[in-house]
């Protein structure tokens, strides 16, 4: 688990364009939106893009991908079930 | 009759060098676009995030728009003016480029909210708090007439107490870049906004 969560840090930074951020600044149970990380709809969009390029998940649903990117912890998990 | 107008500030920017308020910085130790705006966002210490999202056409502007000495405050009353000759061209190439192949298909959102010019505005009006109308226009070339006559329609509909201008065309790794505010208001500093001056600070900075 834990490398999947350094993975997932390392490929949002990139992904993102998060640039001033290294993995260690990044709090796994921070909300990704608003508060926490910051993040907006159009990243919620660009980690859709990034979970089916690079670990084959499709985000089935507005729920499912709700619940999943809700912190870097849940996205991990939601990453290791769905492989 | 027409108010006079003033250019109460300018940027210029080219691919050797950014020039604000008789000060000059270099640009030629850094070849690509995307290494000179990003050493001109560190050297102004600016914390915006949000920068490293955008493309080079808004990246552009936005710094453009922070090294400005006469600052932004929020208004309703400060409308934004942008123009250039080649639109959102570079992004809708890069956009283009991620499409093209099927078997390697990469619709990217955050590229894909860029491929229109006038998100640049956007950006610019969020940062500070602007919310007067604002246009982006597409140019032949740096057209003093046609500037000037937009400009002057702004402050005559009473769109306007104060415009940025902002001439933009980030195109093939070249930067052209002049930004302006213009105001009513005359100091001893502020030039009368017409053909000679708008040409003269166009061309600021070619011999430096």
């Amino acid at each position: 688990m834990e490398e999947i969560i350094e993975k997932l840090k390392k490929d949002l930074i990139e992904h993102l364009n998060l640039e001033d951020l290294s993995p260690n600044d990044i709090d796994n149970e921070a909300p990704l939106f608003g508060d926490g990380l910051g993040l907006d709809s159009i990243d919620a969009l660009e980690i859709i893009v990034l979970l089916e390029r690079n670990y084959g998940i499709k985000i089935k649903d507005q729920e499912t991908g709700k619940e999943a990117m809700k912190s870097i912890n849940s996205l991990a998990t939601f990453i290791k079930n769905n492989q | 009759m027409d108010k006079a107008l003033y250019i109460e500030s300018f940027v210029r920017i080219n691919n050797h060098a950014l020039f604000y308020d008789n000060k000059k910085i270099a640009l030629n130790n850094f070849e690509t676009l995307e290494e000179k705006l990003k050493f001109l966002y560190k050297n102004q210490n600016i914390q915006y995030p949000k920068f490293y999202k955008m493309d080079v056409l808004s990246k552009a502007g936005f710094i453009a728009v922070e090294y400005l000495q006469a600052k932004l405050e929020a208004s309703s009353n400060t409308s934004l003016l942008f123009a250039n000759q080649t639109a959102s061209l570079q992004t809708d190439i890069l956009y283009q480029e991620g499409i093209n192949n099927r078997n390697n298909y990469v619709p990217s959102p955050s590229l894909f909210v860029y491929t229109l010019p006038n998100i640049v505005m956007g950006e610019i009006c969020i940062k500070h708090k602007l919310t007067g109308e604002n246009i982006f226009l597409v140019f032949e070339d740096f057209n003093t007439k046609l500037i000037i006559e937009n400009i002057i329609l702004q402050f005559k509909l009473n769109k306007a107490d104060k415009l940025v201008f902002c001439w933009l065309e980030v195109f093939d790794n070249k930067l052209d870049v002049l930004n302006c505010i213009i105001s009513t208001q005359k100091t001893e500093k502020t030039p009368l906004l017409n053909h000679e001056n708008l040409n003269t600070i166009y061309h600021y900075g070619r011999n430096n």
